[in-house]
């Protein structure tokens, strides 16, 4: 017997898995091109080490694939969660390791989620034990061209894109655009994104100004910061249930960001993700108090 | 007012204007309430308006004149009832109340209280306005809208002798934006009841409740809400002298060729309107009474058209969306209009908090993402 309401809303998962791939592609294409076509138009690489950043990206939609096959779920999140995380990591890295590590790690955590129903960020734990196993290599995020100081690049270039960082996820302004594109749809969680964003960059402002650390302006310009805040931290299915409850995360998201990026750079913000989700039941108890008062 | 939001309707469904009268069936069924008594014997002539039964709140009387032949077993909104069965003899015999023979020209006023009082359970002395709600929230139950539109002339003359006879200020109509045939006819007619006021509502679901359209108004509590179809019975008992036998329904829905509106003899047989006057384009279909959001899947067999169904939406059959986990994504509690957070409903000490405060009008499953039917959880309580 089918039961009501027979009607439903336009939009469902469905519409906001395809925001989240509207969004990232055009980060993936910058990213082609800042990794690959850009290095290999001024003979820095060869052509097939330009098609590196393709070769990642078909990789993670395999392995995405594959897992979902496994699991079988809707490939589409697998991929989405695949391709995400690719879009941070850094173009040294081992082109056969990472297929294994990618695959291990996600399949690691889709057999955790699906056995002990957790509710942990997917993407910033995959993100850490891929970190973790390619630390045993020497791992750089800078390309070739950073390496060798090739282009004098000013916060402007920086915000276009040419700041160091993971393949895909440093320029600023595709991620604004993406982050409107998200905030169109209306099952984005949009407030953690727009809280932790917001007082990451306050943070940082202050800093600046109370220690004249000029360097963190070039943090506030690069977008693997916003990348993982946007796509990881206000992921499908992580987070509070509530709209309070979002604006706190994001609140303890923005800040734990803040000082990891201090400590550990490009990493920091994938720790910050992964332990701002351990408050996530905290948050949930605190916003829920409201309701359940009798 | 800024939680409650337009409802993104099916196109292929389309209610039509045109009203079919069907109120002649060989048979009507009535169904019995719990606990109640029956005043009636078999084989009995009755005339309408002859009480059938009894429960502790009040009497049900027949809708036609004829002969009682028993009780049989029928489907109802509420399930499975035994019903009282009439053959009509299409006499329309009535039986005659004399304190119910009022000239409305000549009304006089502590009979016309106690009338309304009685019959409507409304205390119309203590009201200073008086809204007339022709909302309908359903889409595609345009019920009270139609009301409106085939009795408007009725509605502002009774209107009209109500606010003379009590000296009320203030009558408000109220129709919805999209209902431009009746915003049309009512701008052409207000200006002969200068003391009668058009209001325009936008078309947001849960409006036409009285609790939201008072809120939307801003109106003083004791204003009283009429809504279209029982202005109509009041209209048919003060002015007429006719107890109600009657009722619009609308009959639509995707899988019907021929969607109309019929005006039927309460205690019909749907299967008997279904087999005269429409035509099912597909085998594998649903009967949907009352609307496609608060109202209940029904089986067509045997089940008879009583006082509280306004609308058959006939759906062609489809799979339900298997419901997914769920993404946190806050949108139902953002969206209840009474402040209730779906998610926390397997919660038993908050299930018990909220059942009663629920309106039930499933916007927390209409706006899920992942196809959770937070219904399951208010009707049986269930614990995932």
């Amino acid at each position: 017997m089918n039961k009501l309401p027979v009607l439903h809303y336009p939009k469902n998962i469905k519409s906001l898995i395809n925001s989240y791939y509207i969004a990232l592609i055009p980060l993936l294409i910058f990213g082609f091109y800042k990794n690959g076509l850009l290095l290999y138009f001024n003979n820095l690489i060869n052509f097939k080490n330009a098609l590196i950043p393709i070769y990642y990206y078909i990789i993670s939609i395999l392995i995405g694939f594959i897992i979902s096959k496994f699991f079988k779920e809707d490939y589409k999140i697998n991929i989405l969660i695949s391709l995400s995380v690719t879009s941070t990591i850094s173009i040294n890295s081992n082109i056969y390791m990472y297929p294994l590590i990618l695959f291990i790690a996600l399949f690691i955590i889709k057999y955790l989620i699906s056995k002990y129903n957790l509710n942990i960020n997917s993407e910033s734990t995959i993100r850490i034990i891929i970190l973790l196993s390619l630390l045993l290599n020497t791992y750089s995020y800078l390309n070739i061209a950073e390496k060798l100081n090739k282009f004098n690049y000013n916060l402007a270039d920086i915000f276009i894109g040419h700041g160091v960082g993971g393949l895909a996820n440093t320029s600023l302004l595709i991620l604004i655009i993406s982050l409107i594109i998200l905030s169109l749809n209306k099952f984005y969680k949009r407030n953690i994104a727009y809280t932790s964003i917001i007082s990451f960059i306050i943070l940082n402002l202050i800093s600046i100004f109370l220690f004249k650390n000029t360097e963190l302006i070039n943090i506030i310009c690069n977008g693997y910061v916003y990348f993982a805040l946007i796509f990881m931290g206000a992921n499908l299915t992580t987070g509070p249930h509530h709209e309070k409850g979002m604006t706190i995360y994001g609140l303890i998201l923005g800040i734990l960001t803040y000082i990891f990026t201090l400590i550990f750079k490009y990493e920091g913000v994938y720790i910050a993700i992964l332990l701002s989700s351990f408050f996530i039941p905290l948050i949930n108890k605190f916003t829920d108090r409201k309701y359940l008062q009798v | 007012m800024e939680k409650l939001i337009e409802l993104v309707k099916n196109e292929n469904v389309i209610v039509s204007s045109k009203i079919i009268t069907y109120d002649n069936p060989d048979t009507i069924y009535i169904p019995l309430k719990p606990v109640s008594t029956i005043l009636i014997k078999q084989n009995e002539q009755i005339k309408i308006g002859t009480p059938l039964f009894k429960t502790k709140e009040y009497i049900e009387t027949s809708p036609i004149s004829g002969v009682i032949s028993g009780l049989k077993k029928v489907n109802t909104l509420n399930g499975l009832a035994n019903a009282i069965e009439i053959h009509n003899d299409f006499q329309e015999k009535k039986l005659i109340k004399s304190q119910v023979k009022i000239n409305l020209n000549n009304l006089p006023q502590d009979k016309l209280t106690k009338l309304i009082a009685l019959q409507f359970k409304i205390d119309i002395t203590k009201t200073n306005e008086i809204i007339l709600n022709a909302i309908d929230d359903e889409p595609y139950v345009l019920i009270e809208n139609f009301y409106l539109l085939n009795y408007y002339e009725e509605f502002l003359e009774l209107l009209d002798k109500l606010a003379k006879i009590y000296n009320i200020e203030n009558i408000t109509i109220c129709v919805k934006s999209t209902s431009g045939e009746n915003i049309h006819k009512l701008m052409e007619c207000l200006g002969m009841y200068p003391n009668i006021k058009l209001k325009i509502i936008p078309n947001l679901y849960l409006l036409g409740k009285e609790s939201f359209l008072k809120k939307y108004l801003n109106t003083s509590s004791n204003a009283l809400i009429i809504k279209a179809s029982l202005l109509y019975d009041m209209y048919n008992l003060i002015k007429r002298n006719r107890q109600k036998t009657d009722k619009l329904i609308i009959v639509t829905g995707e899988a019907l060729k021929n969607p109309s509106i019929f005006k039927v003899r309460i205690g019909l047989k749907l299967e008997e309107l279904l087999n005269n006057y429409l035509d099912i384009t597909s085998q594998d279909i649903v009967f949907y009474a009352n609307g496609l959001m608060t109202g209940h899947e029904i089986t067509v067999k045997d089940f008879i058209i009583t006082e509280d169904i306004d609308s058959i939406i006939c759906m062609p059959k489809k799979a339900n969306p298997k419901p997914l986990k769920c993404l946190n994504c806050g949108a139902c509690t953002s969206i209840c209009p009474v402040g209730i957070s779906p998610i926390l409903l397997s919660n038993s000490k908050y299930y018990n908090k909220v059942k009663d405060k629920c309106l039930k009008c499933g916007l927390c499953s209409y706006i899920c993402p992942v196809y959770i039917n937070f219904n399951d959880y208010l009707q049986g309580g269930k614990n995932e």
